[in-house]
């Protein structure tokens, strides 16, 4: 079975839990990070493509016949110290000790939170075997699971900052990495952390470039080499140290090496950057000043700089205060775009990062094409973004725009341009963006003479245009001529304007139109994810069906089109994918496939379901990961649902009617309180208790026999509904391996994907005819009363309201 | 009312269940994800009124809603009894009554209902709760005669005409004042006799001191001198306030004191809002404020004015640091701040003069909407229990 994302997210924090209490959790990613590192290489060794050499006695298989024992601590730290012997990898892989009584307990403690760990790592769910991390960053997004989750609250993450894979994407896409030709070239990170934006940055390429990182944290530099491992870079050199103080690549004992790219997000506003400096440590970085000394923002753009060819291209993660903090920075921020070397500056959204909230930019630098009056390409992409928890972050449409912008240089209002040199000049270097791109909305003018003497300015509903092009009757239905020019009339009271709108025949077209757009992007794309074949690549589909999507919503009405898209790439994220990733592993007909829920069975034999079931038979519990049962229900047996629909409803009703009488008559001295049991309930022994006891008034015994007879109706009608519902689970399990490979695609990409991306769309076209009504609905409510008006009504009301003081009997 | 007085002559005491028709059966809840693909025309009402639009209706005629469950069932912030006409939706979070006709007006049972307390009522543990049996058992007294309900129903709907009118007046005044600083304080219009030229110049020109309050948070005591902060300003309430002792506060106050005519703006947390000091007691500030006292190439009422404009704030938004959280913006920033005046100090003063007045003619159609507010409530206590008749 295809792997999921949110499956081994699962199995990371239950790992995460067996650690609890034993160290800081910022040190969890060390250990979990390195056995599904083991887990991984154990999964893949032996087959044609493994990745390292695992020796006898070294594997993962091995380490599971450990559990239990008392070595089981020792026997991990020699297993991988074995697979780092035979791979050249001593003091790279092996920096997380198991055997540690400190973090894992003494004796029996630490064979139960060992054991119980591998057990973890032995579920189905994390078999590599059958399942190339194909593109996807496994470790990679495993770390930052883990950095997100536990090492930032720990608040011990100080100079550990992940970067979030989607601001990698953006970095890796705009730093030019593309433009490289030959193997030879090389890609260099100074600060590489795990490695994820090194990967990034090298797979943006189109040959395979040789990868060169250096990362400060030991152990963090194990995490990073394992994760070239793991992507089949197992040639990347990570070396370790302060890149500051001991830059490691060095072309002699003077200069640095130099690379055609880098990429990097070096820690922000580092203050002890310089401890390890030297006089014989420059290597010729600060030869155009040096920075401040509690800041490094500056230091590691000129350690950059230092290490880029004079053809080289690259760009950085920083703070948005080197833009514009003043001082020795704004000497070198002069000195640095006087060379030429900036060739753009994108702004991010404040709280994108883990552990930090400040706002931070990307600056492309370009030495290839360095120039004297150099313009600089500015994009303010701060308005683009999802909340997630306290964080923000990059959707799918963000990430595009920016790279679609930059890549076409284009000028987009409020968004992005080429600021000329002068301009730069004239604002004395300070490159804060807002001084360069208004991104703000236009003021809502307040027009008094329309207030005083009425109308609609015309200046407020032509801003509306975007709607009156697509729908320009609207326009006339709602806003008749004013006698003075400049000024409409609104036709319809505001409490009518979205009847208005939605019962108008051009509203109607245009919906229609945006069908027809949808319907002909299906047509043409149900064929390919109805033709998914085993062993086919889902991002290709993905890839092939989203850009689709853009190019046919590029002359959508008032659809955006980055908008349709991020609805599709959502809609893949959360379910398109992992569907996908099952046909085109194990083929259509494992769509169709029950399975039961993923469940623990503790010492005791007690069962502890992992999953929410889709049908429960018999108390198992079992998962469609595919077909939801609603489906097939929706499908082959309507009626059936139609019959326990109604015999709920008539349950219902029966019930409703009991509860009534009980409000009715159940209270202290009603005729029922007396059948009610000591917590207030009525049940059928307490009623028939009562009817028994000889107590009950005439009145009472009609009531008790009535309420009798509705409880009997009630359980019966309860039970029909049971049995209604039982015959269409029992036919809908039926159903599932009767299903025609034919059918199960129509389930598939009929009844779940193009009806669920049709609702996507639809909700879109929606929220676009909202934003229409409730201005429109603002303009008439705004100017449809004059002044003099509104006060002559208050004045009317005011004296209506003396009168009849007046006639209560208080003369003023 | 019946507890303690007589039941007034003509009038009659009967449980709502003689009134009206109960339709509570006929009223369905839809889930919200599947109101999100039928949205359409009609409205959707719950507990307070209506909380989304549908494609479909349920109810096409006269009706009165009682909310059925909600805070609000005690809290009574929002009217919880409310005539409905037309195609409508409604959920199970309000009774749905239909009028019994030649019994009881709609007008005149909806503002009963409105006025009736229901906090003996609530049935809900957690959350308050009218249940169906005892709104139907809800004893309401109330004229038998027609013609006098009608009569109570047309004053009480008289006041909230009043009401009403005076809110819409209320919100026109103040878009027009917002036109007027967009037409006056940008000379895009000037008052009658002024002609001269306009400048702009950075707070720094203007004041003759630019400083923030404490860095440090002070010791607070019980009783002492008022030591204010962001919140004051962003409510513009200064009655409710941290305190220091007067040593403290004369500690601060070496590096900024706020009097009369000095203006105060937010600066951390909520940035560039103002207000003018109109006190004269002593008082200290926190680091999140900034006072800004004017000097003498500057009306200080023009500048109050001005720093109530959007394009002050604008001015503010682009000079704070970008993104930061929570928002700030630093004194050297706030010293850049560009105004916008006539060089003219009469215009400057004229200028201000019309905007105070604006102001004041809202605050004092403010305090009039309040009054009449409090005076249907009176009504409503007269009217509606027959202590005073209409006939």
């Amino acid at each position: 079975m295809a792997i999921k994302k949110s499956d081994i997210y699962r199995s990371l924090w239950d790992s995460c839990d067996q650690l609890r209490g034993g160290m800081d959790a910022s040190l969890y990613k060390d250990y979990i990070l390195t056995l599904l590192f083991v887990k991984y290489v154990s999964d893949r060794a032996g087959q044609p493509d493994a990745l390292i050499e695992v020796p006898e006695g070294c594997s993962f298989a091995d380490i599971r016949e450990l559990r239990g024992t008392k070595d089981i601590g020792e026997g991990i730290d020699k297993a991988i110290a074995g697979i780092a012997e035979a791979n050249d990898l001593k003091n790279v892989i092996d920096r997380a000790y198991f055997n540690d009584t400190e973090k894992f307990g003494r004796g029996a403690k630490m064979v139960t939170t060992l054991t119980a760990l591998i057990n973890i790592f032995s579920r189905e769910e994390l078999n590599f075997s059958r399942n190339r991390a194909d593109g996807d960053d496994i470790l990679g997004d495993a770390y930052e699971y883990l950095m997100r989750n536990f090492a930032t609250e720990s608040g011990k993450s100080k100079g550990q900052f992940y970067t979030p894979a989607e601001v990698s994407r953006v970095v890796a896409a705009v730093a030019g990495v593309n433009r490289a030709t030959s193997p030879k070239q090389t890609v260099y990170d100074p600060t590489c952390g795990s490695g994820s934006l090194l990967l990034k940055a090298a797979d943006a390429a189109d040959v395979s470039l040789t990868i060169y990182g250096q990362e400060m944290d030991i152990t963090t530099r194990g995490l990073a080499k394992m994760n070239m491992i793991m992507h089949g870079r197992e040639d990347a050199e990570i070396a370790q140290g302060d890149v500051i103080g001991e830059p490691q690549f060095k072309a002699s004992e003077t200069e640095l090496q130099t690379f055609d790219f880098v990429v990097a997000n070096p820690p922000f506003s580092a203050k002890a950057w310089g401890s390890g400096l030297t006089s014989d440590s420059r290597f010729g970085r600060f030869e155009l000043g040096m920075p401040p000394e509690k800041n490094g923002d500056f230091a590691f753009l000129l350690h950059i700089l230092g290490s880029m060819k004079a053809t080289g291209s690259g760009a950085v993660i920083l703070p948005h205060g080197v833009l514009f903090r003043g001082n020795k920075e704004a000497e070198l921020r002069e000195k640095i775009l006087k060379r030429g070397y900036i060739k753009a500056i994108i702004g991010l959204p404040a709280n994108l990062f883990y552990g930090t909230g400040i706002p931070a930019s990307i600056i492309v630098l370009d030495k290839s094409q360095a120039q004297a009056d150099r313009p600089v390409f500015m994009i303010d992409a701060s308005r683009g973004f999802i909340k997630d928890g306290n964080k923000n972050r990059l959707r799918e449409r963000d990430i595009h725009k920016i790279t679609d912008a930059y890549t076409r240089q284009a000028e987009i209002a409020g968004y992005s341009r080429l600021v000329p040199y002068a301009e730069i000049t004239r604002n004395d270097f300070n490159l804060n963006i807002p001084r360069y791109i208004d991104g703000s909305d236009p003021e809502d003018l307040q027009d008094i003479e329309a207030h005083l003497k009425g109308g609609v300015p015309n200046r407020d509903i032509d801003l509306l245009a975007e709607f009156w092009d697509v729908m320009p009757g609207i326009r006339a239905t709602l806003f008749g001529p004013n006698p003075r020019t400049g000024y409409s009339d609104p036709l319809v009271e505001p409490e009518e304007v979205r009847t208005t709108i939605r019962n108008h025949p051009e509203f109607g077209a245009f919906r229609d139109r945006v069908h027809a757009i949808l319907d002909g992007w299906a047509g043409q794309n149900a064929p390919l994810m109805d033709g998914i074949k085993v062993g086919e690549k889902p991002k290709d589909l993905i890839h092939t069906i989203a850009d689709d999507m853009l190019t046919r919503f590029a002359d959508a009405p008032l659809i955006d089109r980055y908008e349709a898209y991020q609805r599709l790439m959502s809609y893949w994220a959360e379910v398109m994918q992992d569907d996908v990733f099952i046909i085109a592993h194990d083929g259509w007909e494992a769509a169709k496939e029950l399975r039961e829920a993923r469940k623990e069975t503790d010492a005791k034999g007690k069962v502890k379901w992992l999953e929410e079931a889709d049908l429960t038979v018999n108390k198992v519990r079992l998962v469609a990961d595919v077909i939801s049962p609603r489906l097939i229900v929706a499908r082959f047996f309507p009626e059936l649902q139609q019959a326990v629909d109604d015999a709920q409803a008539g349950a219902e009703e029966l019930g409703r009617e009991i509860e009534e009488l009980v409000e009715e008559h159940g209270t202290e001295g009603g005729l029922l309180a007396d059948a009610l049991t000591e917590a207030g309930k009525l049940t059928g022994a307490s009623v028939k208790a009562r009817q028994k006891s000889g107590e009950a008034e005439p009145e009472e015994t009609k009531l008790l026999k009535q309420v009798a007879k509705l409880m009997t109706a009630e359980a019966a009608a309860k039970k029909a509904a049971k049995e209604a519902e039982e015959a269409l689970t029992e036919a809908t399990l039926k159903k599932y391996p009767e299903l025609t490979e034919e059918e199960i695609r129509a389930l598939v990409v009929d009844d779940k994907w193009l009806t669920d991306i049709a609702k996507l769309i639809e909700a879109e076209i929606e929220a676009r005819t909202e934003q229409m009504t409730a201005r429109v609905r603002v303009l008439t409510e705004r100017y449809g009363h004059t002044l003099p008006e509104m006060a002559g009504t208050a004045e009317d009301a005011s004296q209506r309201v003396s009168k009849h003081l007046k006639a209560m009997g208080f003369a003023e | 009312m019946t507890e303690h007085g007589q039941v007034p002559k003509g009038w009659v005491t009967k449980p709502l269940n003689d009134l009206v028709d109960f339709l509570d059966s006929q009223r369905r809840p839809i889930k919200s994800a599947d109101r999100s693909h039928m949205r359409g025309q009609y409205p959707y009402y719950g507990a307070s009124g209506i909380i989304d639009w549908v494609n479909d209706y349920l109810f096409d005629e006269e009706l009165i809603l009682l909310g059925e469950d909600g805070e609000n069932i005690l809290s009574r912030n929002l009217p919880l009894a409310f005539r409905v006409s037309g195609k409508v939706w409604v959920n199970n979070h309000a009774h749905v009554f239909r009028p019994k006709r030649g019994i009881v007006d709609i007008r005149f049972l909806t503002e009963l209902l409105e006025f009736q307390d229901y906090a003996d009522l609530n049935s809900g543990t957690a959350q308050p709760k009218l249940n169906k049996a005892s709104c139907k058992a809800l004893q309401l007294t109330y004229p038998e005669d027609l013609k006098e309900q009608e009569a109570i129903a047309e004053a009480l709907s008289d006041a909230d005409a009043l009401i009403e009118g005076l809110e819409r007046l209320i919100a026109k005044k103040r878009l027009i004042k917002q036109g007027a600083m967009q037409d006056l304080l940008t000379a895009k219009r000037r008052l009658p006799g002024f002609s001269g030229a306009w400048t702009t110049a950075p707070l720094r020109q203007l004041c003759s001191q630019i400083q923030d309050g404490t860095h440090f948070t002070p010791t607070y005591v019980e009783y002492g001198t008022p030591f204010y902060s962001v919140e004051n300003v962003t409510a513009r309430n200064f009655d409710r306030c941290k305190y220091v002792t007067p040593e403290a506060h004369e500690a601060m106050a070496k590096r900024c004191r706020p009097t009369r005519g000095d203006i105060l703006m937010t600066r951390i947390g909520s940035i560039g809002d103002t207000y003018l000091v109109d006190w004269d007691h002593e008082a200290s500030i926190y680091v999140s404020l900034c006072l800004l006292r004017p000097g003498k190439s500057i009306d200080a009422r023009y500048l109050y004015a001005y720093s109530r404009s959007s394009m002050f704030v604008k001015e503010v938004e682009d000079r704070s640091l970008p993104n930061a959280i929570p928002k700030k913006i630093n004194l050297g920033d706030i010293a850049d701040v560009q105004i916008s005046m006539p060089i003219d100090s009469n215009e400057q003063a004229e200028i201000a003069a019309v905007l105070t007045d604006m102001d004041a003619e809202i605050q004092a159609l403010d305090t009039r909407l309040e009054k009449a507010r409090q005076v249907k409530e009176g009504m409503m206590q007269n009217l509606l229990t027959g202590r005073i008749r209409l006939v």
